[in-house]
């Protein structure tokens, strides 16, 4: 009976926003495109989660070093019931790196996007509030990130630190953070000048507390927005670097690493390498693309019409 | 303020905007763990040698001290020496610059008529079959991994139809004027290289483009849509001028400089595509410089690579913006 109580009144309190999501889930069935982006999606997290249960065969890990089993006679086979995507020269099943390979996309989106909407949001929204020198300073270091293509910025920090897994995710959140902070700055901007914040700061409420409990609450939509076109773009990119060798190492089940080994296969040929990694990474970032987009559309009233 | 002066202004505050750009990349070639004195002198040479080279590039030197050295070198285009190609950086540059340069001019003179005209076509068909594809053809580049799509070409137009090549930039012309293959041909009149070298440079710069082209058509897009509901275009319809006057001249000036911006913007992309599509392609130019530099660890050379392509994108930004002014008379400039 008190959990009925319970419920009843968190709809109560809540009214506005439960009216709010409901809507918004109305406007998303009635894009088809953004509605494509979330089935998409789900379909890509529901393969990540349950890879060992989709492929066939299955890495083994000395070192934290990935191996995975080969047969030297089944040299770049082309698809066949067997191996749906084919063979690579060892002998590897493709279609098992591929379904192994989305873990591993999306821990790297959403760890660097995670992070640099950390910092972003942590110095955007001192960086707006407090106003004053610091905000200039933080200001003109983001023009300085900002004076580089992202792509070139992070392949060179990658290849000053190592190539590798690891060295790629912290070029890409040193190439991402300023992005955020300056989103976050403008919102906190805007944000600021609301009557409640007034109304908190006149209470004697701390600075640390109106940015945590009511600036940054109310600046995040936009930020989301961003952070979700971001994934796709970051595991862009992320394969782009292994692509040009900094990233993984060979014969792992990373999608840009195995467009990169194919890549020589393919002039003669043997298209399947390349083809189906590259195919998962185009599908991945398209699926975050057409959900963002469609998000922006709806969280944006100017654009409901 | 007149044009002039903002000119001057714009070039003014570039200054502290290449020294922000030298600190970053000094810092990161700071970060680098290989000893750079230990590279040059080569894994034989005896500690004396070492050190020599140590004390005549200030290694041991405090750390704002050699950036003083740092930044003066790379005014003076003294920008350290590439070791895989054993000569200076500079020189390399200079040489594989405008292999990207003819590439990238390529690639914007693809994806700007047609992303253009894409958007157009959305905006004005909105809703209906055209736009649909047009956008699902827009969200497809800027979701496209560029190197996945380069490799597609290939496979298709080279290994299976034979109709392009798939590496390299042709024949050099006879004459050398300008370092872009085509342009030169023409002026040599070197028929026999012009057709080799436009044979060449379609699948890289239709590859590079894409992404730069997905970016024009949904702006010029979304701007358009934008237009085409104001006043002005109500009364130019009901003056019974034509669709096309009405699209093309009334509405589409105004569409283009959100349009314009956003190419500033894409340039970067372009750059970045630049490394991967000329790695893809061997197409002889800074990107595939630093794609080979990386796996001979070449630091100079990424670094040099990375500064370059910084710079360039400082310049094409402000160009972006000198033309916008120019463009939009309502922009008040310098603020």
């Amino acid at each position: 009976m008190a959990e009925i109580e319970a419920t009843r009144s968190f709809a109560k309190t809540h009214e506005s926003q439960i009216k709010e999501f409901k809507y918004i889930l109305h406007l998303i069935r009635k894009s088809p495109l953004t509605l494509a982006g979330l089935i998409l999606l789900i379909f890509i997290f529901l393969v990540a989660v349950f890879a060992p249960w989709i492929a066939p065969y299955h890495p083994t890990y000395v070192g934290g070093q990935q191996y995975w089993p080969y047969d030297a006679s089944k040299m770049l086979d082309p698809p066949s019931w067997q191996h749906l995507f084919g063979t690579d020269d060892m002998g590897h099943d493709i279609f098992s790196m591929v379904v192994y390979g989305t873990r591993e996309a999306l821990y790297i989106g959403f760890i660097v996007v995670i992070v640099a909407m950390l910092i972003g949001v942590l110095l955007g929204a001192y960086s707006g509030y407090i106003g004053g020198w610091f905000d200039e300073v933080m200001m003109r270091i983001c023009d300085m990130f900002f004076a580089f293509p992202g792509l070139i910025l992070a392949m060179a920090i990658t290849a000053a630190l190592g190539p590798g897994l690891q060295n790629v995710m912290y070029a890409l959140m040193v190439v991402w953070w300023p992005a955020y902070t300056r989103i976050v700055r403008g919102q906190v901007l805007s944000v600021k000048e609301n009557q409640y914040i007034e109304a908190a700061r006149a209470v004697g409420i701390s600075r640390f507390k109106i940015i945590w409990k009511h600036v940054i609450p109310n600046s995040l939509p936009p930020i989301l927005v961003q952070a979700t076109m971001d994934l796709g773009n970051v595991i862009l990119t992320a394969a782009g670097l292994a692509f040009l060798g900094l990233g993984a190492a060979a014969y792992t089940a990373d999608w840009g690493v195995m467009v990169s080994q194919g890549r020589s296969w393919l002039i003669s040929g043997y298209w399947w390498w390349s083809t189906f990694p590259g195919l998962a990474i185009f599908i991945t970032v398209l699926a975050f693309n057409l959900f963002g987009d469609g998000i922006r559309d709806i969280l944006d009233p100017r654009l409901r019409r | 303020m007149k044009l002039w002066q903002y000119i001057a202004r714009r070039l003014l505050l570039l200054l502290p905007v290449i020294i922000g750009v030298t600190l970053i990349t000094f810092t990161i070639s700071f970060v680098i763990p290989a000893d750079p004195a230990r590279a040059w002198a080569g894994q034989k040479a005896p500690p004396s040698t070492v050190e020599k080279i140590r004390e005549e590039y200030h290694l041991n030197d405090p750390v704002y001290v050699q950036y003083y050295y740092y930044i003066t070198g790379v005014f003076t285009g003294n920008w350290g020496y590439s070791h895989s190609e054993k000569r200076p950086v500079a020189q390399c540059l200079a040489d594989y610059f405008p292999a990207t340069f003819e590439l990238t001019l390529w690639a914007m003179g693809i994806a700007i008529p047609t992303g253009i005209y894409l958007g157009v076509v959305s905006a004005v068909k909105r809703n209906k079959i055209p736009d649909h594809l047009s956008r699902i053809f827009a969200l497809s580049g800027v979701s496209m991994p560029i190197f996945w799509l380069g490799l597609l070409l290939i496979l298709l137009f080279y290994t299976y139809l034979g109709w392009f090549p798939a590496s390299g930039r042709g024949i050099a012309p006879a004459h050398t004027y300008t370092g872009l293959y085509i342009l030169d041909s023409i002026l040599s009149l070197d028929w026999h290289a012009f057709v080799d070298d436009l044979w060449h440079i379609i699948l890289p710069s239709i590859t590079l483009s894409y992404a730069t082209l997905a970016v024009i058509t949904r702006m010029t897009r979304s701007s358009m849509l934008e237009v085409l509901r104001l006043d002005y275009i109500k009364t130019a319809k009901a003056k019974g001028l034509s669709d096309k006057v009405v699209i093309y001249r009334h509405a589409l000036r105004n569409a283009l400089i959100p349009t314009l911006t956003v190419s500033g913007l894409a340039f970067a992309g372009l750059l970045g595509g630049a490394v991967l599509t000329e790695t893809i392609f061997a197409w002889p130019g800074m990107g595939r410089y630093a794609y080979q530099a990386i796996s001979t660890l070449d630091y100079p050379a990424i670094m040099g690579v990375t500064l370059l392509m910084a710079i360039i994108f400082v310049i094409a930004n402000l160009i972006v913006d000198i033309m916008y002014a120019y463009l939009d008379p309502r922009i008040k400039l310098g603020e």
